[in-house]
């Protein structure tokens, strides 16, 4: 299935809240009470939250019970902690997966990390492409040895992009087909909250999608991540990302040509025997080196992940408003039930009330369907 | 203690515990036999044996002895890595200063002894009686109780129990309390699933060359004794697992 972002604005009330009715205040004393429903249904709900203090654990610790499954992950971490490293001191050496688990961000890149990686190992002088002239810093051992600074730099601003991308809601997506990258490329995938490829590309998934992804479904969601409530579109419209990283770009001309096409930028791995022209936004470095394009895949997650974050608080933000909004609307409605019930004494006035109320709330929808009538037309607010 | 530090790709070191021997139990002398020699033989013997072995070099050695614990032909790295760990663990557990139990550890011990006198009375019995080198440990288990655990030679706590080397071989007894339940409690106390975890809180070394150069070849109740006068029980006590009262619960 695949999820298409719809774009109603998050400053545009949804319509459940504006239809919502508020809350009476009083009742009529011949109707039944909630006390007696739920007591015909036999629940008997709670009166208060349970009290914070306590926070997640209900059951008092004491010494005599045993040791619950929390305790017991705590006593281990603080084993390991406290006595794994007894018998010997390590010197500091080169763990394969720290760049995979925990990879560097753009500001904590240097030129030692990029050289330990392997970044500056071009390829043999004889198949070289001229068009990395200007990123080779000279020859040594019949290779081309890639210049860090602009390895570094280049990264920095791939880096920078993918930052900006990802906070603006755009769709990444990290490829990477050759053997031994499919763990990085799902890892990256997965931080910066974008999708991975690691098999074959199939031709014309952005030129020809309809027709490869005929039979896929689409759901819209908004930018709070909510999914349209009335399902997968009738007529759906295939998706194609805002932003391709290719690890490995000269295996993957096809994906590369697509998005030229259709104006998708694409950040590429570019080796001293590639064609710096196949991508938007080069990053010069060794792409044989399996710790080279982790380290380079991880540092592009990294900052995927801090636009990531701020997306994610900007919309916390925006749930907050619309939560206050319709507070603040509520209030407005009670107020103004408050001021009108003081008037009821019988049944006539509660009838004249009643009418008002109908009234106004005619008023209200009257004015959302005319907001709703003045928009260009977008998918359905829900 | 100055020792030469090697660099070299996954080389290690270990670094000294008290740097005038353990005064009380250890001479000078014994201790730079017992601790600055012996843990540089088997960690040099450890670089040797791992080196040039990408998925060994970098690990520690307890890492390594629980990896290796079920290969026959790696016997030689466990033997070493296991060994070296339990020496450090040793040392690590004794101080010169006079240190007193904590509350936490009493409670623990009245769990399962009468007191901590009884405590005493029992592991040091059982560590007279083992017949050969070894270790014997105090375990805590997961239903809180604290056992007593003979490994002969440079038999582990850890590692699914295929190299705890428990048993007599003379007689084919284990000392110590019940271990039964331990079988599939220790192994998990390195990784893997948190159930039925064990975890060691002391050791005392009973092996022939940590008493005979001080006490002679006859003086290894003596030299207990004095191993468990200077027994570090605040490093014990940062060992077991804290006990938590409703009181002091952190709030969330």
């Amino acid at each position: 299935m695949i999820i298409r972002r719809a774009l109603p604005r998050p400053g545009l009330p949804a319509p459940s809240q504006c239809l919502r009715f508020p809350r009476q205040q009083r009742t009529l004393a011949t109707s039944p009470g909630p006390e007696s429903d739920l007591a015909r249904h036999g629940k008997v709900l709670p009166t208060e939250p349970p009290a914070r203090s306590q926070g997640h654990r209900i059951r008092p610790v004491t010494a005599d019970r045993p040791f619950t499954l929390k305790d017991e992950f705590e006593n281990f971490q603080n084993f390991r902690k406290q006595s794994s490293h007894t018998g010997s001191r390590l010197s500091r050496h080169y763990a394969p997966y720290k760049h995979a688990s925990r990879p560097p961000s753009p500001s904590d890149l240097t030129l030692e990390l990029l050289m330990a990686s392997g970044a500056h190992l071009g390829h043999a002088t004889a198949l070289w492409n001229p068009g990395n002239q200007r990123y080779i810093f000279g020859i040594r051992n019949g290779i081309h040895i890639i210049g860090l600074e602009h390895t570094l730099s280049h990264l920095r601003r791939a880096a920078r992009v993918v930052d900006r991308v990802v906070e603006v809601f755009g769709t990444v997506l990290v490829v990477g087909t050759r053997a031994g990258q499919e763990r990085t490329v799902v890892q990256t995938a997965e931080m910066m909250g974008g999708y991975h490829l690691f098999t074959r590309w199939t031709a014309g998934g952005i030129t020809n999608a309809r027709q490869i992804l005929a039979g896929e479904k689409v759901v819209e969601i908004n930018d709070l991540g909510e999914p349209n409530p009335s399902g997968p579109m009738e007529d759906p419209i295939p998706v194609r990302p805002d932003l391709v990283i290719c690890l490995n770009p000269l295996e993957n001309y096809v994906l590369l040509k697509e998005c030229g096409q259709f104006g998708i930028p694409t950040i590429g791995v570019i080796d001293t025997d590639a064609d710096p022209t196949w991508v938007t936004y080069p990053i010069p470095a060794n792409d044989d080196s399996l710790r080279c394009i982790s380290l380079i895949a991880g540092v592009l997650g990294r900052a995927g992940q801090a636009g990531l974050r701020r997306r994610e608080a900007e919309v916390a933000e925006w749930k907050l408003e619309g939560e206050q909004e319709d507070e603040e609307a509520m209030m407005e409605e009670e107020e103004q039930v408050e001021d009108e019930q003081m008037e009821i004494k019988n049944w006539e006035d509660f009838e004249n009330y009643m009418k008002k109320r109908e009234a106004l709330q005619d008023e209200q929808l009257k004015e959302i369907n005319k907001i709703q009538e003045d928009l260009p037309s977008t998918p359905t607010l829900w | 203690m100055s020792v030469p530090s090697l660099f070299a790709r996954g080389a290690r070191r270990s670094f000294p515990v008290v740097s005038n021997g353990i005064a009380g139990v250890f001479s000078q002398k014994a201790f730079d036999t017992n601790w600055t020699k012996y843990q540089s033989h088997l960690i040099n013997n450890l670089n040797r044996l791992t080196a040039g072995q990408a998925d060994l070099e970098n690990l520690s050695p307890l890492d390594l002895a629980v990896l290796t614990a079920r290969q026959s032909d790696q016997a030689a790295i466990f033997n070493y890595a296991s060994q070296a760990y339990n020496n450090h663990f040793f040392f690590e557990g004794l101080t010169t200063s006079q240190t007193q139990i904590h509350e936490a550890l009493h409670w623990y011990i009245s769990h399962s002894f009468a007191s901590p006198e009884a405590l005493k009375t029992e592991f040091l019995a059982t560590a007279n009686a083992m017949f050969g080198n070894g270790w014997v440990w105090l375990i805590l288990d997961s239903k809180r109780y604290i056992r007593i655990l003979c490994t002969y030679n440079a038999g582990t706590p850890f590692g699914s129990g295929h190299r705890r080397q428990d048993i007599d071989m003379n007689t084919k007894e284990r000392l110590g309390t019940s271990v039964d339940e331990l079988t599939a409690a220790t192994q998990e106390a390195t990784k893997g699933p948190m159930n039925h975890w064990a975890i060691p809180l002391l050791n005392i070394k009973v092996w022939e060359h940590a008493w005979v150069e001080d006490y002679g070849v006859t003086g290894k109740r003596e030299y207990l004794e004095n191993v468990w006068s200077a027994i570090n029980w605040d490093v014990v006590n940062s060992r077991a697992p804290a006990l938590r009262s409703q009181t002091t619960r952190p709030t969330v």
